[in-house]
């Protein structure tokens, strides 16, 4: 195990921003921390990294108690949202920063740092960049150097803080890539933070879903996608239909229609009360006749065929506004236009549950 | 039909003009003001103050400003401000580090409270020295008795300057600490820098041309300082004068020529100030440019 966070609690006079966090992180494991702003991911990220001490709990490096490692004892890497990068500093200067500034026993000749820095450069291909000041860089290759110059303590452990926050989209998806073939290539444990779920999901091993200091989940990104765990993961990651409904004895009532739920996807919800049911736009079925006792009655209000599929949106007989994701082809056949009636089934089970 | 709307399309007939412009006539005739009232309130004073000067020729004005009394002069002034200029750089790096880096109770006071010699006259900044110090005082006297004075006496003149020149370096430093953030030091840090290698290598180049201008202002400061040094200086020639006491007291004693040459030696310094001044700002305005605006503004609010 890389890392061991047992009962983190962090607050900033009266405000809490992480309560009680346990967390464990295995060796080279790509690790997302995903949360909105404020959730206290940031927060954590830098109480990983010493940035931070927490105001309880405790922190294992490696078997070690973090209070008696200093910051540069840890050989933690980390990337600053924005780079952090030296601007008075050349590119060349800003790597060879963490090799400079080691105890003068230990301080490479200068012969090794200039091969250091010039191999770290080549990774991130940016070696023709060497001479240039950081203002003169775009976002995506301050990035870059970022970490570069974070790779040069040899970090055992890399943090990155939004990492492709302010890059623009294009640039990101690179980036992401780029990133998780680095990851694999030097088997570095990374720990991210991100407020973008795609982002989390496509480039995580594990997510954590935080939530107002909270873990709400910790899982692949299949678990955490298709078994959210509770209300709040359902509807963080992914698009989802909300609807008010109610529990009678197990079984799930919206308006007047009674819904078929998979037993495992009730975990949540048990005896009789108000429900939330979450059901995601592409997991609904149209059609133009009820489907058995268990369709919901909804008219169609809008159609946009502009995409990878057709979002329809519609109305449910009770008042609450559904979205519906279908093929292209399905569309066609169903000749749907506005103010349509059609009857929607969730497919599967794949339906969430949680008593409220 | 757009033929109803007649400015649509009709711009070749009318001088078309930016709406925040004013007209010519306002223009000339602010210049003219700006222009007229530097030259007779600042131009013409100060070349008056060098015409003076050579009125009798150089060779009185070398004399002048050679004589034994003006060099102690000269050299007093120039050992205050060896004195003050390290000693405010000092505080001044350390309040602009305590008051950008922490937080704590009291902040905002400590904040306030820095300001408070440039917002006291500088006679009363002198009489503060005279009552807590002066011979007659429980402190002054038990100094004394050791063989130690202060006031009327140099220490006296270097404690008062250092008081009228406080807050400079102080107040130029912290905007341009907290424009630049805590990122880069924290980055040093997980890089592995000693909060002493941290500081040498990425805070002080970082606010580099911040405090070379606090310099530039806390020595001229230090050099042309009139009121508060007045008081307690005693003006015991070739012994407690600085330049700016001396110009006043060759003035009373009638011999202009030699008044007006040291002081041309101050207005020189001046300009001198003004010219380094001008080039250092224009540094710092460049190396704001680099910065990162909204990031950084982010930071301070969070």
């Amino acid at each position: 195990m890389s890392i061991e966070l047992r009962g983190i609690h962090k607050t900033f006079g009266k405000f809490v921003a992480l309560d009680r966090i346990d967390l464990d992180i295995g060796d080279g494991e790509l690790i997302a921390l995903l949360g909105l702003s404020g959730s206290g991911k940031t927060t954590l990220l830098r109480i990983i990294a010493g940035l931070e001490l927490p105001s309880g709990g405790t922190v294992q490096f490696f078997g070690r108690d973090a209070r008696s490692l200093s910051v540069r004892d840890r050989k933690i890497g980390f990337v600053f949202q924005h780079y952090a990068l030296f601007r008075h500093m050349t590119v060349f200067e800003n790597v060879a920063f963490a090799m400079r500034v080691l105890p003068r026993a230990a301080r490479p000749p200068e012969s090794a740092v200039k091969a250091k820095v010039h191999e770290l450069l080549h990774l991130v291909q940016l070696g023709f960049l060497a001479d240039r000041y950081p203002s003169e860089l775009s976002g995506g290759q301050r990035q870059r150097v970022a970490l570069a110059r974070t790779l040069a303590v040899q970090p055992r452990v890399l943090l990155l803080d939004e990492p492709f926050g302010s890059l623009d989209a294009r640039v990101r998806q690179e980036l992401r890539r780029w990133l998780r073939r680095l990851h694999e290539q030097l088997g570095l444990t990374c720990v991210f933070v991100t407020h973008d779920q795609d982002e989390a999901l496509e480039l995580a091993d594990r997510v954590v879903v935080m939530n107002s200091g909270k873990i709400e989940q910790i899982g692949t990104p299949e678990e955490v996608y298709h078994h959210p765990a509770n209300a709040f993961v359902a509807s963080f990651l992914g698009n989802v239909n909300l609807f008010h409904g109610r529990i009678e004895n197990g079984r799930v009532f919206l308006g007047d229609t009674s819904l078929e739920v998979g037993s495992t996807n009730l975990d949540g919800a048990n005896g009789s009360g108000q429900a939330a049911v979450y059901v995601r736009p592409h997991l609904l079925e149209i059609d133009r006749v009820p489907r058995g006792a268990h369709s919901i009655p909804a008219t169609v209000r809008s159609v946009n065929p502009a995409g990878p599929q057709v979002r329809i949106e519609l109305i449910a007989e009770w008042g609450d506004p559904v979205n519906v994701d279908v093929e292209h082809q399905r569309f066609t056949e169903l000749g749907l236009e506005l103010g349509h009636k059609v009857f929607l089934h969730p497919k599967e089970d794949r339906v969430f549950v949680y008593q409220i | 039909m757009l033929e109803n709307f007649g400015w649509i399309g009709d711009e070749g007939s009318r001088p078309v003009r930016p709406a925040v412009a004013d007209p010519f006539w306002v223009q000339c005739v602010l210049i003219a003001i700006s222009i007229g009232f530097m030259g007779l309130f600042l131009f013409l004073p100060l070349a008056a103050v060098f015409v003076e000067a050579l009125a009798r020729g150089v060779h009185v004005y070398v004399a002048a400003i050679t004589s034994r009394e003006a060099a102690a002069a000269i050299r007093l002034t120039l050992v205050t401000a060896a004195i003050v200029v390290p000693l405010n750089v000092t505080f001044g790096i350390a309040a602009a580090w305590t008051l950008t880096r922490f937080e704590f109770p009291g902040k905002q006071a400590l904040l306030t409270m820095i300001d408070l010699p440039f917002s006291v006259s500088p006679v009363i900044s002198g009489m503060i020295f005279v009552l807590l110090l002066g011979v007659r005082t429980p402190i002054g006297g038990w100094l004394l008795d050791h063989g130690i004075q202060i006031i009327f006496a140099k220490p006296g003149i270097v404690l008062a300057t250092i008081f009228v020149t406080f807050p400079i370096a102080a107040r130029e430093l912290i905007p341009v600490m907290q424009v630049t953030g805590r990122d880069e030091e924290e980055a040093a840090i997980v890089l592995g820098a000693s909060g002493w290698q941290m500081f040498r290598r990425v805070t002080l180049p970082n606010v580099r041309w911040g405090l070379v201008y606090g310099v530039v202002l806390c020595a001229a400061r230090a050099m042309g300082e009139f009121g508060a040094v007045s008081v307690v200086s005693g003006h015991i020639r070739g012994m407690t004068n600085t330049m700016p006491l001396y110009v006043e007291i060759l003035y009373n004693d009638y011999e202009f020529s030699a008044a007006f040459a040291v002081a041309s030696l101050l207005a020189l310094l001046a300009l001198v100030t003004l010219a380094l001044k001008y080039l250092v700002g224009r540094r710092i305005l460049s190396s704001m440019r680099e910065r990162p605006t909204t990031e950084t503004v982010k930071q301070v609010a969070a």
